[in-house]
């Protein structure tokens, strides 16, 4: 009796950190912690409580930086706005890049959406986004 | 003294309008950039960043298998089959070209191709010929470069139209070739970029 109640306890732990351990999701490899993207994205005041920063991706790729931001509209309104990426080097210095252009985005309520950008340059080792509100 | 001050009246609005906005420097991409029917000027540097991300990205300069990198490139035909005149593809072109050179993986010939050649090549070899120049530092025939990749553009447009409103939709469409064997090794294209516009109301 002492033995079948041990083994039915023992089953029901099991299966509660089983379930436990099902909800969980491990970090994304090359995910960055809050702390390390929330100073890298330059978010203008008049989209804060717009848009909801997901996660952020880094990974270097075929030798260039490359950089994934998940980002969600958090209003129930069509907003349109723009991301720039800035790359910088090992020193901070900015690097010219062809490929800092202003991309548009068109999001409608509650979507999720991703801006995905690469360095042209392997010298990039760090960067940095503006997301601005946009009307065309 | 009213009569006076009616008479000033008109001389005084035309001062003031003379003041108003004439020419003004914007931000190209801003949201006081004028918006067109056709491809704007944000919108092509739109389409390089994510071309050439597309390009980077796939890793086809880095398989190997067209020799050690920078791999030598060059831009063949680009067709416009759209309703735009004069589409701007040398600034599509120039940013791509651009980025492909600063990532060290590709170097572009200048000697031949669609767009930026340059003939002095060619034009320092024939002072060869030339008694007044010191032939021991015009370079050797036979030592440019051929490329071994070769991109291609096509920017493709529609036009729909409904009863009150018109839309045109356009997008640009690029092919790499490997010009030893003529297999295509890279295609991909642009995001689209859709106008829409009440019937009449744009003229070009």
């Amino acid at each position: 009796m002492i033995t079948r109640l041990t083994l039915c306890s023992l089953l029901a732990l099991g299966c509660l950190s089983c379930e436990s351990t099902s909800n969980y999701e491990p970090p994304r490899a090359g995910a960055l912690e809050e702390s390390q993207w929330r100073q890298r994205i330059n978010l203008s005041p008049d989209l804060e409580h717009v848009l909801e920063i997901d996660e952020v991706l880094e990974t270097r790729q075929h030798g260039l930086l490359r950089v994934q931001i998940d980002l969600r509209n958090i209003t129930a309104e069509e907003q349109t706005l723009r991301t720039s990426i800035e790359w910088f080097d090992v020193s901070g210095f900015k690097l010219d890049s062809p490929n800092s252009g202003w991309m548009s985005h068109i999001v409608q309520p509650d979507e999720k959406f991703v801006v995905d950008a690469g360095a042209v340059n392997t010298a990039a080792v760090s960067w940095r986004m503006n997301v601005n509100p946009w009307s065309r | 003294m009213k009569r006076k001050l009616f008479l000033l009246l008109p001389l005084l609005l035309s001062t003031a309008a003379c003041q108003s906005e004439g020419v003004k420097r914007i931000d190209p991409g801003g949201d006081e950039a004028v918006t067109s029917a056709g491809v704007d000027f944000n919108e092509i540097i739109e389409w390089t960043d994510a071309l050439t991300q597309r390009m980077l990205s796939s890793g086809f300069l880095d398989t190997g298998e067209f020799g050690t990198q920078p791999i030598r490139m060059v831009v063949s035909d680009i067709e416009n089959k759209t309703d735009l005149s004069h589409f701007p593809s040398e600034l599509l072109l120039t940013n791509i070209r651009t980025s492909l050179l600063q990532s060290g993986k590709a170097r572009w010939v200048s000697t031949y191709g669609e767009d930026g050649r340059d003939d002095m090549t060619r034009d320092t070899r024939e002072l060869a010929d030339d008694p007044m120049f010191d032939k021991s530092q015009v370079p050797e025939q036979g030592k440019a470069s051929v490329a071994r990749l070769s991109l291609r553009t096509q920017i493709l447009w529609t036009h729909s139209q409904g009863t009150q409103d018109s839309q045109n939709t356009y997008i640009v469409r690029m092919w790499v070739t490997d010009t030893v064997v003529g297999e295509v090794v890279w295609e991909g294209q642009s995001n689209p970029i859709a106008k829409k516009f009440e019937k009449g109301s744009v003229s070009w």
